[in-house]
């Protein structure tokens, strides 16, 4: 009977196991293939070539710099407010759930409310801006511009993962560290960068994975707040699927992604394991 | 325990509010007020100039709410009810297995999950054509399981491990076989982490972008209406749709607060 | 015919034994007790009992059927954990009710057996509590009546008294032992008190490293350890001991006594205070010998710490490499 039970154990996992290998590497094997054939040939680097006379190389630029400035700004805030949340105040219970909103929110719904936000004309981030005394601005007039409106708009949706997943981690440290190195005389910053950062090592890289993973294939925001320029490796994807007859080129820009989120993926774990 | 002055915290507090709710102000005004004080000035105001319900009145009547409206749900409850059907069994055998097994079926499908929607959506969908799936609410619901499966295990282990072991130990010492402790003793005991998994699940997938545009264009869910209906510029029309896929999310993200633990959207990793 | 039977069994996880070779024999309506420190394999080994673990070798005979293969639910046994492990979701009588259900029994025998069981029990007023909602005390309660409400082959208990608060526990430990000869029934019931050991036990196994150390009653245990851990372990103080030549013989064995084996008073072997205890109305001082031997005896009169006493043996045992040798 136990011995059978083993097996019924498995037999539990198996079609969740199965389900997720099959829809999800069968697929990306798949993609992988495709982006090296071509109507007329098979195993060829020529949708790559042919990638790059499409700004490939801005796409991975552009890619890059929207991860790294969208995870930067979301842990410094979900770090301030993770340290807010560990304290008791009035008011936190209705704070909590508020501020979980996002999360909940769907990106193109963000993306609809912060289109309306940095437009250009009716955009409620001039009338703020007018409010003040401030000229309105063009949002989208320059290339620093539009990547500061999407890492805007994919930290508002994405903090709120990031400060839970750094709570939890927090509620891991045990009271008495911080009670032990205040006796020692370390002051509330001191604390922080020798307790609970070292401390949060591990969490810390559990979301970036999961966050900057999710970065690089951001993709309703840019598309919907910036179309296709400038271009990001997920909108050049779409862009050849959706719209032009070659769709193997969508299959080679999509392998770029893959290999960059691989390389990310081995990268972080390597630095988390080699600490 | 840093030690954060009070007025700090409040300050913070305020701040954070502020950012948080101001995109979902913006929503409202412009779902509820007239579109001159909105989308037809040049500076819209702030604050509500004024009280309308044509703005959702000419969405439902000339762009097609139901449909889209139908298609989500049906959509998300599939999803929900496949998360929970496979997964339920999923996490109570993870929790069985030997730690070395169980990490490594967790990294599987963690990273299963990680691939990007984009790679994974393009060759899905000339498969699915093949098989009369694509643009089929089935179809869809199955891509979209990918993105909440892993997530709906790592929820329901979590349930199932606050479970003393010994419940389950003392059903099979009472005479109760594996199949009949697991759903007479250990599911009801799980019941409100089962339902936070199905609601979770059935949220993600109502928001979801990715699978459902490359999958569905042409019966276009909620998101992918609004997004079309931006697309036009029919700023209007698509704040009525964003209305109706934002309210039921509020009060499921209220609702699913206690359950949304860093512990569980780190999946397995954590450990 | 016994009641139990083990044969053999070893248990590992990994490289690590937990049990090793044991082997034992309870007889029909005994009330067996594995006593031994927490980390010795005693939860392990009832769960191999209940079936909840499976052992890497060996056999558990249940009234003369190996049921080695047989998950817990076919081994008719019933189990009262240190949990107590009730349903949070049910009442008291669902709780009661739940093992009768799971054996499908007639409505009306279900109800005339928890009606026997909460009487029994004195928890005809909680039947429709909720289990989260009562004492501990209560809870106890109800886990053995859930565990009685049937007729199991045998009673496995993982120390059941060990969370109810001291005056409970007292007092549950005296209604164990009644319920145990009212259904003469077997229970082999596992802890680490000793107390519980002396006051329920018919016989005693004191579990070390994966195997039983001795198996006995306890006084046997108490008053002649077969090796030198049990002595130090079994009684309520650690046996004490000395290098031989305390008595004249070789240094390569050891003697030990109890604290009640002595006579305080010269001329005999000098020792040093080193604290006062006082239990009940007798006195026992921990000493030192020779700066470095600690021992534990009873005491005559009053004492000061860091006065000079002496005492001599009357009656200890000879150990030779941690096992008894002879008895004097």
């Amino acid at each position: 009977m136990k011995w059978q039970e083993k097996y019924t154990t498995f037999l539990f996992i198996l079609p969740a196991l199965a389900y997720m290998v099959y829809f999800s590497f069968f697929p990306t094997i798949n993609a992988v293939y495709q982006s090296f054939q071509t109507p007329v040939s098979h195993f060829v680097p020529s949708n790559y070539e042919g990638l790059m006379g499409f700004g490939l190389p801005f796409a991975i630029f552009n890619t890059v710099v929207i991860s790294v400035g969208a995870l930067a700004l979301q842990f410094a805030l979900a770090f301030i407010v993770a340290l807010v949340l560990r304290r008791e105040f009035k008011g936190k219970g209705i704070f909590s759930t508020v501020f979980l909103l996002p999360f909940g929110i769907a990106t193109v719904v963000a993306a609809f409310s912060f289109t309306n936000i940095f437009a250009t004309t009716g955009g409620y981030a001039n009338s703020f801006l007018k409010v003040i005394g401030l000229h309105p601005i063009n949002w989208f007039s320059n290339w620093w511009l539009d990547i500061f409106t999407v890492v805007v708009s994919d930290s508002w949706k994405n903090t709120p993962i990031v400060t839970l997943i750094l709570l939890a981690g927090m509620g891991t440290i045990p009271d008495d560290l911080y009670q032990a190195a205040s006796v020692d005389g370390a002051n509330a910053v001191k604390r922080f960068f020798h307790i609970t950062l070292p401390n949060l090592r591990n969490y810390v890289a559990i979301a970036l994975i999961i966050r900057g993973l999710s970065e690089f294939n951001i993709f309703a925001l840019p598309l919907i707040l910036l179309g296709y320029r400038p271009v990001l490796l997920t909108t050049l994807t779409y862009e050849f699927y959706s719209t032009t007859a070659s769709v193997y080129y969508s299959y080679a820009s999509a392998t770029v992604l893959l290999a960059f989120i691989l390389v990310f993926f081995v990268v972080v774990m390597k630095l988390r394991s080699g600490q | 325990m840093m030690t954060l002055n009070r007025y700090i915290i409040y300050l913070v507090v305020s701040f954070a509010l502020l950012m948080v709710i101001f995109p979902i102000y913006v929503l409202f005004l412009i779902a509820f007020t007239p579109a001159k004080y909105t989308v037809d000035s040049v500076f819209p105001l702030l604050y509500p100039g004024g009280f309308t319900l044509a703005n959702l009145i000419v969405a439902v009547k000339s762009f097609g709410l139901i449909g889209p409206t139908i298609r989500s749900v049906e959509t998300a409850t599939l999803v929900g009810s496949i998360a929970v059907a496979i997964g339920l069994p999923a996490a109570y055998g993870l929790n069985r297995l030997p730690r070395k097994t169980a990490n490594t079926v967790t990294a599987t499908l963690f990273l299963a999950n990680m691939l990007p929607a984009i790679v994974i959506a393009i060759p899905i969908s000339a498969e699915f054509i093949s098989f009369h799936l694509y643009g089929s609410v089935i179809g869809l619901a199955l891509a979209q399981e990918l993105v909440v499966l892993p997530l709906t295990i790592f929820l329901l282990q979590g349930a199932f491990s606050s479970i003393p072991r010994d419940i389950e130990y003392q059903a099979r010492v009472d005479g109760a076989g594996l199949l009949r402790t697991i759903f007479t003793v250990l599911a009801p005991l799980a019941k409100a982490g089962v339902a936070a998994a199905f609601l979770l699940s059935w949220m993600i997938s109502w928001d979801e972008f990715t699978f459902a545009v490359i999958l569905n264009p042409a019966n276009p869910t909620l998101p992918i209406i609004i997004y079309i209906n931006l697309f036009r510029g029919n700023i209007l029309a698509s704040s009525a749709f964003a209305l109706i896929l934002t309210v039921p999310v509020i009060v499921l993200t209220a609702f699913l607060q206690r359950y949304l633990k860093g512990e569980y959207l780190t999946g397995g990793l954590s450990g | 015919m016994s009641k139990l039977e083990l044969i053999g069994l070893t248990k590992t996880y990994g490289q690590k034994i937990v049990i090793e070779d044991l082997s034992l024999k309870v007889e029909n309506g005994e009330f067996f007790v594995i006593l031994g420190p927490s980390g010795e394999g005693k939860s392990t080994l009832l769960k191999i009992v209940a079936g909840i673990e499976k052992p890497t070798r060996g056999s558990v005979i249940i009234d003369g059927k190996d049921v080695t293969e047989l998950p817990p639910d076919k081994r008719n046994i019933a189990m009262v954990f240190q949990s107590f492990a009730l349903y949070p979701n049910m009442t008291v009588k669902q709780n009661i009710e739940f093992p009768l259900k799971m054996r499908h029994l007639s409505k009306q025998a279900i109800e005339a057996k928890v009606k026997e069981a909460l009487r029994l029990f004195e928890i005809e007023d909680l039947a429709s509590s909720s289990v989260t909602k009562i004492s501990g005390g209560q809870k106890q309660r109800v886990a053995l009546a859930r565990a009685t409400v049937r007729d199991p082959s045998l009673f496995l208990l993982d120390e059941p008294l060990s969370n109810l608060d001291a005056r409970t526990r007292f007092a549950a430990r005296g209604e164990l032992k009644r319920i145990q000869q009212t259904l003469e029934q077997t229970f082999v019931y596992v802890t680490h008190d000793q107390k519980e050991a002396a006051s329920l036990a018919n016989r005693v196994g004191v579990l070390h490293k994966g195997k039983f150390e001795q198996v006995g009653t306890f006084d046997e245990l108490a008053q002649t350890p077969i090796t030198k851990w049990v002595g130090e372990f079994v009684g309520e103080f650690p046996m004490s001991f000395l290098p031989g030549s305390f008595v004249g013989l070789d240094n390569n064995v050891e003697i030990g006594f109890n604290p009640y084996w002595v006579t305080e008073g010269d001329p005999g072997i000098e020792c040093l205070v080193e604290s006062v205890e006082a239990i009940g109305n007798d006195l026992y001082l921990f000493c030192s010998v020779n700066k470095g031997d600690k021992v534990i005896i009873k005491a005559r009169a009053k004492a000061q710490v860091g006065e000079k006493t002496s005492f001599r043996l009357d009656r200890y045992l000879v150990f030779k490499d941690g096992v008894l040798i002879s008895k004097i």
